[in-house]
């Protein structure tokens, strides 16, 4: 990576590289080539393929079933039988993992496009419309962003009881609002361009004007927010699902694998160990590639 | 000591962009005299801020390298300066001066802080003197209450006003060469005018020589003593000021010439302007890079690009002024 | 200023009405009741009665609520319906013990996070650079309780350094601060390094070169405070949440502070407890909000002389 810079600079002075080598081409073809020169960001694409085919395929892909119990092998070390051990009921730890997958995968997509739902449309309301509509809307949003995260979506687990469907629905209201002001804000650039103006005098009733011309142009903004959103809600997933308010037993989530882990530390540290693996690996491919995303669209946002 | 103060010889700098390489500055010689002022002229993107911050060693690196070349100052090649060498000689013997005076200073410092950190760099003063002599230059520059102004930030202060405070940051430490970069632009017209007065009689006063880097001719004939003309990281023509005006050989300089409204002109005539843009630098045609925008331009012109030849101690890079050009179609 | 701070003091008390009004409902329209919670089941009508007399339950809502407002601006949340403990004392208990824990994390996340962040902005695309960003990364993708566990097993199991739990000497402290503080030590590493980026593109930094000033001191002083303002942003905000109390990291450490309070509240539908939790809560996010206000004056005189100038 570091090379590349100094070959390319002897490259030219030597004479073997032109600029006439160079293509030209449009915005997203552009921004994929972009993105394709990221290594690290194609490397946690690839990650993320991965990770959607071992949830799509868990059933398939993993050895043991997730649920069924085997007491005469109770919290055992890695094993060839059990390649990442067994916990305190016998359950293969690495199905569990695998099946883990799916409820991370899930809740992360459904919580974002809950709150991507909310989020659009209420910035693109707020910045339509301006005025009192605004004012309204930019208050909630202010009440929303101001308490503190998990203790919020706690209180909403509170309320709603938990559970998987009830998850999504606590993240998707938690994390709505970082999206309704990014579009908000990025509506109210668009709504002085020339298009939308003429789009409006041509007599264009708000919701096409919206619809065709206002949201088109924030997808990328959305397509960002949204991979950047789904590592957060799988690591508030985990977080709730550890403090016993999420996923409920016996479905296997990772976070509340870990916290069945924690009386073992001592007896079988690797227990709590691989779920917060798959945690991490997780959370990095996505937030890798987001940046990766975010830096591809927009060449100005780059550093 | 050679009678040149500074002497840049085959200078190029290029950067290496995701979008492929420019070359910003391409193969540039010439001279600055003591005591004189060199005028550097071209439209933005020609290179010249580059030269300039190639001087100084403030070319971004990456993308931008000075690849090749020498830049010697009172006979030592500042190239080969390790990085503390570089640094005293920067604001110490040759100092700059920008284009935005809005963003040019800190705006978390007082201006009177910024003055005297130069000072306390390059001289030995202590505070006390460092601000005497800070306040000093303030005063030298003209700003009328120099003692407030001393402890004001600079947003508090007009355009014009932080151009006199940048020009009295430069010059605190009697740099031998000052280079102004576009130091009017960005500025109204009669503050422009106040500005170069200014900066030619502190030239005058304290005898530092000058480098003006501008697009605009009427500067250069305000103040330079001899003209250097860019054109896409290229000298084009180089000469005397007395040459350039009396004499413009290059067809590109008789365009920028053009471009200056008479006072003569009859409200009939039109503005002037060079037709076409500057190629983007990392598109640049095969032959003369002006070629696409002139005039008189042959095949030859498409073909190659003309050398630097030298007429009755002129210079001008362009088909016309050689053997070739009769035989061109 | 002193009209501001008043200015955003009013709007404080506004949110906290605000704040406390919206938990007072939702508990009351959370199905179960905390009296029959409290007793047992066998416990007949005529002692549930006398109980919810005692807790204040058998008025109307609204009077409940002004009951309670009345309390609070006494600093009197009432007593705690599960443990009986006056909920201001618990408040204090607890608050002594999430103090130590935050003081210690945050000193750790502005040390690491600012050296990282600084280093890896002066050497953007060296190896160190890198390496601090993939570093930086890991931190704020690994679950906070996670790092905790994995730090117990290590330096409190393995290398048998550290207590694994407790809340009593300062060593006890370390661990927990390290798990709570890696998270935050990352991303103000990550914010470091963009808001000096940005700043180091200025032009007054290339001014500040054209001066001689030592490169240390280019990034020191001219580019570091310039850089400040969403690092203290962000800072900031990360104080607020250490102060309310982790509960992740005080569940994997057993340590009884803030954040072990609102759980219970919530979890033993303890509103007297809960609403005194939401009270110092929303408190410490707007004395953290206004700090952080107040510092942006100091670090930029824009800000301080108001947008004068042009």
């Amino acid at each position: 990576m570091f090379n590349k810079q100094k070959k390319f600079e002897e490259a030219v002075l030597s004479g073997e590289y032109s600029n006439d080598d160079i293509e030209y081409s449009s915005y997203y073809k552009d921004s994929f080539k972009r993105l394709k020169k990221n290594r690290m960001a194609m490397v946690c694409a690839i990650v993320i393929i991965l990770l959607v085919i071992i949830a799509v395929f868990a059933p398939v892909l993993a050895p043991y079933d997730p649920d069924v119990q085997d007491y005469a092998n109770i919290l055992k070390s890695p094993t060839k039988a059990h390649l990442l051990g067994t916990d305190e009921y016998g359950r293969d730890i690495l199905s569990r993992i695998i099946y883990g997958t799916r409820v991370s995968l899930s809740v992360g997509l459904l919580a974002q496009a809950l709150a991507t739902v909310i989020g659009v449309t209420l910035g693109a309301l707020a910045a339509y419309y301006g005025g009192w509509v605004d004012t309204v809307i930019s208050r909630i949003t202010e009440i929303f962003a101001a308490f503190p995260d998990l203790i919020f979506a706690m209180g909403i687990m509170f309320v709603i009881g938990p559970g998987i469907k009830n998850i999504f629905i606590a993240l998707g209201l938690l994390t709505w609002v970082r999206t309704a002001r990014m579009i908000r804000g990025q509506i109210l650039q668009l709504k002085e361009k020339e298009y939308v103006e003429a789009a409006k005098a041509s007599g264009a009733t708000a919701f096409h004007t919206i619809t065709k011309h206002l949201i088109p142009n924030c997808i990328s903004t959305v397509i960002v927010l949204v991979t950047l959103g789904i590592p957060n809600a799988i690591m508030y997933e985990a977080s709730l699902s550890f403090l016993g308010l999420g996923i409920q037993p016996p479905t296997a989530s990772w976070g509340s694998m870990i916290s069945s882990a924690q009386p073992f530390i001592s007896y079988l540290p690797t227990y709590s160990i691989f779920p917060g693996i798959a945690i991490m690996i997780t959370v990095i491919a996505f937030n890798i590639f987001g940046d990766g995303l975010r830096d591809a669209l927009d060449p100005k946002m780059k550093n | 000591m050679s009678e040149n103060l500074l002497e840049v010889k085959n200078l190029k700098t290029y950067f290496f962009t995701d979008g492929g390489v420019v070359k910003s500055v391409d193969d540039v010689s010439f001279n600055v005299k003591p005591g004189k002022t060199l005028g550097v002229v071209g439209e933005s993107g020609c290179g010249k801020s580059i030269t300039s911050l190639s001087i100084m060693q403030l070319v971004e690196t990456p993308p931008g390298k000075i690849v090749d070349g020498e830049i010697i100052y009172n006979g030592e090649n500042l190239l080969g300066k390790d990085k503390d060498e570089m640094r005293k000689i920067r604001g110490g013997e040759i100092a700059m001066i920008f284009q935005e005076p809005m963003t040019s200073l800190n705006p978390v410092f007082t201006v009177g802080q910024q003055i005297m950190e130069a000072l306390m760099i390059h001289t030995d003063m202590d505070k006390t003197k460092a601000k005497e002599r800070a306040i000093e230059m303030l005063k030298l520059v003209r700003i009328p209450l120099a003692e407030k102004r001393f402890n004001e930030y600079p947003h508090q202060l007009s355009g014009g006003m932080r151009q006199r405070v940048m020009i009295a940051m430069a010059l605190s430490c009697n740099p031998k060469l000052l280079i102004c970069d576009e130091p009017t632009t960005a500025l109204d017209v009669t503050i422009q005018a106040q500005i170069l007065d200014l900066i030619n009689e502190l030239k005058e006063k304290l005898g530092t020589s000058i480098m003006m880097i501008t697009h605009d001719l009427g500067v250069i004939a305000e103040v330079a003593d001899d003209v250097m003309v860019m054109y896409a990281g290229k000298i084009v023509e180089y000469g005397t000021a007395d040459q350039i005006f009396e004499t413009p050989m290059h067809p590109y300089t008789h365009g920028l010439m053009n471009c200056i409204p008479k006072l003569n002109d009859d409200n009939e005539t039109r503005l002037h302007v060079i037709p076409g843009m500057v190629p983007s630098p990392d598109r640049m045609p095969k032959g003369c890079a002006f070629c696409p925008r002139c005039s008189e331009a042959k095949k030859i012109c498409e073909e190659k690009m003309p050398e630097l030849i030298e007429i009755d101690g002129q210079k001008v890079r362009c088909f016309k002024y050689t053997s070739e050009w009769e035989e061109a179609k | 200023m002193l009209s501001y701070i008043l200015k955003r003091l009013a709007q404080t008390v506004l949110v906290l009405f605000g704040i406390t009004l919206i938990t007072f409902i939702l508990l009351n329209v959370v199905p179960g009741d905390p009296v029959a919670m409290m007793l047992d089941k066998r416990a007949d009508e005529a002692t549930i009665e006398k109980v919810r007399h005692e807790m204040g339950l058998d008025v109307p809502l609204p009077e409940q609520y002004i009951n309670f407002v009345k309390g609070a601006v006494r600093l009197d949340f009432g007593k705690s319906y599960f443990t009986k403990e006056n909920v201001m004392d618990a408040l204090v208990r607890s608050f002594k013990v999430t103090v130590k824990l935050a003081a210690m994390s945050f000193i750790f996340a502005c040390v690491i996070g600012l050296t990282c962040g600084m280093i890896a902005a002066v050497y953007r695309g060296k190896w160190i650079d890198s390496l601090l960003m993939t570093l930086s990364m890991v931190g704020v993708s690994a679950p906070s309780f996670w790092i905790a566990i994995i730090l117990q097993i290590v330096i409190g199991l393995k290398l048998d350094l550290l207590p694994i739990s407790g809340f009593d000497g300062p060593l006890n402290y370390i661990l927990p601060s390290i798990a709570l503080g890696t998270r935050y030590a990352g991303s103000i590493a990550r914010i470091t390094r963009t808001s000096m980026l940005d700043v180091i593109k200025q032009d007054y930094i290339r001014t500040a070169r054209s001066k001689g000033v030592k490169e240390f001191l280019v990034i020191m002083k001219h580019a570091l405070k310039n850089a400040m303002i969403p690092i203290v942003t962000l800072v900031g905000t990360e104080l607020g949440y250490m102060l309310t109390g982790s509960m992740l990291i005080e569940k994997v450490f057993a340590i009884p502070g803030i954040g072990k309070l609102a759980v219970d509240g919530m979890m033993n539908r303890d509103l007297p407890l809960l609403q005194g939790t939401v009270v110092y809560i929303a408190l410490v996010f707007v004395i953290v909000n206004l700090v952080v206000d107040i510092s942006y004056a100091f670090i930029d005189p824009r800000i301080r002389y108001g947008k004068g100038g042009e």
